[in-house]
């Protein structure tokens, strides 16, 4: 097995130069690009499906989303203390104000751009905290048109470009043409999402932590990767892990018959009965039902084309990992929204979200205002950083930063699909995921580690007989790559916080652990896989106190 | 997962090819899309929203449907469903959500103020409900 010379002729199908390149077209990628545009940059978006209905927001017909206002403060204290409690002394407060202001202020210009808010029955005053995803990016996507802004679909980007250590662009492929890419830039934003490690919930599949391993690859960090153990329950056989849609009339129950919570005591109530279900049973009014039912479109379409009456029978449900996706750890990021490389900044669920909600669960509603909010933020942070290159952005020197799985082989040993099985039978489980322990994860580690050491640095992708199949072998290649490298991350640092907080469960510390007490993990390496501990600073707070 | 395309009034506009997030079509030789990669369906929909004909089925649950009768699952008229609940035309969105049935829903619920008694988040439960209407925005 040989890696090949890795570009045997340096040149694209497409080619194009950009100030700004962002790679991912969720809700963050969106706002990064029109950040960045109104910054006076040229803005390419490479999106690896499509900019519209990619990814959780894309598909999620109901999210929330949170904003404080302008001139009341009771409302804007209220909101930004609700999530300290649960952010476990991992938070700056200045940051809710700072996020849920942005997001306010990116909802207001869709306002004025159009977008019709709905409005109370008497007309008075309307609501912008509901979003239909598919709805929103959608219009979105017609602003981005408006603001000249490149869009590249089915495009994931496979590897950076790199000029004196900073961020310079990106190479990939179209799925659907099989055609190669290059974008030249003078910044990059990753707001690729986070990943479920494809445990089948809503847009998973284009969410398999790609932009976790470009930034790897230069040299970024990651925070708080052991707040991931985020699973949620939803109708068994669907994908629909979400809860607003049940919130305030559904009751859960074991196998038993016995009420139960989402959370600890589903877990136990599946692991310890054997199963847990649903009924929508606290509201026999049919007003309200109906209202229900009409709120959350693509919820009662599960329940609609299966011949379900939720309201009045039983429906099973599973508890399925969400994982980054809906859970606070990810790339880390200053109070700009840089990562530690020149160049390279990220927004939306591929960050860390521990400014916002520390150790806890974002839920949807800080989710996607922490998306709307950072993907602005990140898009402005790399106009600036690319307009001090001028002209020259375009011109410089690059290399390819890729370093494992974007060579070509003749032969594979060990396929991408088997990788991907391993880490799944890992990070899958709420036994081993959910409920953590020390032993269970040193053994997930040391099966990490030797599929690492057998398979990865001899991994490549094969040509095949047309370019659209050679195109998806090498992205699924780098996703198994991916996939990997999170979740050695996340087991890492798992097992370096000795205790229970948040979104991190140990079975073996059930408790807090002083030591950890205002204690950030820091992780990252490839070959070598490193967690190193760091205090907690407000660091905004303390920069607006000095301002 | 998808099951099917409706020959009978598929124009072959080619929406579904270009929203797919997961690339699951494949334009056929006579311009016709395919499923071709149906384990790469993620469920999402977005198929049948962008759709302008009502022309394609998406089952909710994440593996193929056994035993599924097309002809009566077309003949029951759920083709278009989701679209129709997203008010969406023609393949286009509204502008806006087209509905305020969450606003209609917060008001006929209502809500009665939370009982805090030996809660230890209790104080914060109540300001949430205190603030709860506070993010309704005045119309010009």
């Amino acid at each position: 097995m040989t890696i090949e010379a890795q570009h045997e002729v340096d040149t694209f199908d497409v080619e194009l130069e950009a100030d700004v390149l962002v790679i991912g077209g969720g809700p963050a990628g969106a706002w990064a690009a029109l950040s960045a545009a109104d910054e006076g940059a040229s803005v390419v978006v490479a999106e690896k499906g499509y900019l519209g209905t990619s990814g959780p927001f894309g598909v999620g017909a109901g999210t929330g989303i949170y904003y404080i206002m302008p001139d009341d403060q009771e409302q804007r204290d209220t909101i930004v203390d609700a999530r300290q409690p649960i952010a476990y002394g991992l938070s700056d407060p200045a940051w809710g104000y700072r996020v849920f202001d942005q997001s306010y202020a990116n909802l207001d210009a869709i306002a004025k751009w159009g977008y019709e808010w709905p409005r109370t029955p008497d007309g008075t005053r309307e609501s912008r905290g509901n979003l239909r995803g598919p709805t929103i990016m959608a219009f979105l996507r017609s602003i981005l048109v408006k603001h000249n802004v490149t869009i590249l679909d089915h495009s994931p980007a496979l590897e950076l470009l790199t000029s004196d250590g900073a961020a310079a662009g990106a190479r990939g492929v179209n799925k659907q043409t099989g055609q190669t890419w290059q974008v030249r830039s003078g910044a990059v934003v990753i707001t690729t999402g986070g990943t479920a490690f494809l445990s089948g919930i809503l847009g998973d599949k284009t969410h398999t932590g790609d932009g976790y391993l470009l930034a790897a690859e230069l040299g970024a960090e990651f925070s708080g990767m052991e707040f991931t153990g985020q699973y949620h329950a939803a109708p068994s056989e669907t994908l629909l892990t979400r809860g607003a849609y049940r919130s305030g009339v559904g009751t859960y129950y074991d196998n038993n018959g016995n009420p139960t919570r989402e959370g600890r005591q589903m877990v136990n109530a599946i692991l310890e009965t054997g199963g847990a279900w649903d009924q929508l049973d606290r509201t026999d009014d049919p007003v309200v039902q109906d209202l229900v039912r009409k709120t959350h479109p693509i919820a009662f379409q599960y329940f609609e084309r299966k011949g379900i009456d939720p309201f009045k029978e039983r429906y099973p449900v599973s508890f399925v990992l969400e994982g980054t996706m809906r859970a606070g750890g990810g790339i880390a990021i200053d109070d700009d929204l840089a990562t530690s490389v020149p160049g390279l900044f990220a927004g939306g669920d591929c960050t860390s979200r521990e400014k916002l909600t520390g150790g806890g669960p974002p839920g949807g509603g800080p989710a996607s205002a922490w998306a709307f909010a950072t993907g602005f933020f990140a898009g402005q942070s790399a106009a600036r950083f690319a307009s001090s290159y001028g002209r020259q952005s375009a011109t410089r020197e690059v290399t390819a930063a890729g370093r494992f799985g974007t060579g070509r082989v003749t032969k594979r040993e060990v396929a991408p699909d088997e990788i991907i099985s391993v880490v799944r039978d890992e990070m899958l489980p709420a036994q081993k995921n959910y409920w953590r322990t020390g032993p269970g994860m040193t053994a997930s580690l040391s099966r990490f580690e030797s599929t690492w050491r057998g398979a990865i640095p001899s991994l490549g992708w094969l040509a095949h007989g047309n370019a659209k199949l050679t195109a998806r072998d090498r992205l699924r290649t780098r996703e198994a790559v991916s996939l990997l490298a999170a979740g050695r991350w996340i087991y890492a640092s798992a097992l370096a916080r000795t205790e229970s907080r948040g979104l991190h469960r140990r079975t073996d510390f059930p408790s807090y652990n002083p030591e950890f007490e205002g204690q950030h993990l820091i992780s990252g390496g490839l070959d070598e896989v490193w967690v190193r501990k760091v205090p907690h600073v407000n660091t905004l707070s303390e920069k607006l106190k000095v301002a | 997962m998808i099951e099917f395309i409706n020959e009978a009034t598929c124009t072959d506009c080619g929406k579904c090819v270009e929203v797919c997030p997961t690339d699951v079509f494949e334009l056929g030789a006579a311009g016709v899309p395919e499923i071709a990669r149906l384990d790469d369906c993620t469920s999402c929909m977005n198929c049948e929203l962008y759709c302008p004909t009502d022309s394609i089925y998406v089952s909710p649950i994440r593996t193929p449907e056994v035993g599924l009768d097309k002809a009566a699952v077309i003949a029951s008229g759920i083709l278009g469903s989701y679209r129709r609940a997203m008010n969406w035309e023609n393949g286009q969105p509204p502008v806006g959500t087209g509905d305020n049935w969450a606003l209609q829903l917060r008001e006929r619920r209502g809500e009665s103020p939370p009982d805090v008694k030996g809660d230890r988040d209790g104080d914060i439960r109540m300001r949430l409900y205190n603030v709860r209407d506070r993010n309704l925005i005045p119309v010009k």
